[in-house]
């Protein structure tokens, strides 16, 4: 072992060198990773200005169709009214 | 990293944050550098594994909001992985050792089993002295090291000025001289 002998700044660098050499992650696990990744980003949360503008798009859509509902239901009442006064008027 | 690279980089950033493809380029240009620092400081491939997904799926989170302010995209990946290593060493409260057989050794071409066995021995002793430094000196021996960065492209990522990289590479060589000085002597009494 070479700690008997004297230790110095450029020995501990060459043993560093050796040492700290790179590793390769698995192919698996990088490939396999970015599969995750890639669904992660398919299931992101919406941007805040897209469910603005989901939530006016649906907010429209149900006033047009309450507005023809409301228009079709005085539409009958109006037919219904008709259909009264015509019968009483037939009456007396 | 030239500016070229540079200016592509920050272009891949600016589009990773809508853009799947660019993201997966960023992906691959960093994951290898990642995961050599999370495997360097936590020493075990299953954690810098898991480390290293979150870091990638932190980033994926937060790209939009990435601004540039003049350092590199690989200094905020490694500020991801310093901090999920900090919550990592926290969380264990102990300092893991390298599986000796896992770890990679590159020795002088000699089959003399002796030989061998004394780099081993020498190689795990060292990687124990440098798992003992501080995190900030760990990061810097990695980023030298096994990432070969000159000072000033590790003083862009630390945050720090290439002078101060220079002044704390000395004290970590000082450090882990004592430190490996200490653990032979505590060997030799025990």
């Amino acid at each position: 072992m070479e700690l008997g002998k004297k230790l110095n700044a450029r020995k501990i660098e060459s043993w560093l060198e050796r040492s700290l050499v790179p590793v390769e992650p698995s192919p698996g696990f990088v490939s396999e990773l970015r599969g995750r990744l890639v669904v992660l980003r398919g299931s992101r949360m919406p941007s805040p200005w897209m469910v603005v503008l989901a939530l006016s798009a649906l907010l429209i859509i149900i006033v047009t169709w309450f507005g023809l509902g409301l228009r079709l239901v005085l539409a009958l009442l109006g037919l219904i009214g008709l259909v009264e006064r015509r019968r009483r008027s037939t009456e007396t | 990293m030239t500016i070229a690279r540079d200016g592509d980089e920050m272009e891949l950033v600016r589009r990773a944050g809508q853009d799947s493809e660019a993201f997966g380029e960023l992906y691959s240009r960093h994951v290898g550098r990642i995961y050599n620092y999370i495997y360097y400081r936590t020493g075990d491939y299953q954690d810098a594994e898991d480390l290293t997904a979150r870091v990638f799926q932190r980033a994926l989170h937060h790209v939009g909001s990435f601004q540039d302010q003049g350092v590199p995209f690989s200094a905020w990946l490694y500020r991801i992985a310093h901090n999920l290593v900090a919550n990592w060493h926290r969380d264990r409260s102990r300092r893991p050792i390298v599986p000796l057989e896992d770890q990679a050794i590159e020795t002088r071409a000699s089959s003399h089993p002796e030989v061998l066995a004394l780099a081993e021995e020498q190689n795990r002793l060292l990687l124990e002295a440098v798992r003992l430094l501080p995190g900030d000196r760990q990061q810097l021996l990695i980023l030298k090291f096994v990432e070969r960065q000159s000072n000033a492209e590790i003083g862009e990522i630390m945050g720090r000025t290439e002078g101060a990289i220079k002044s704390l590479y000395h004290r970590t060589l000082n450090a882990l001289r004592d430190q490996i000085k200490d653990s032979g002597e505590v060997r030799r009494k025990g």
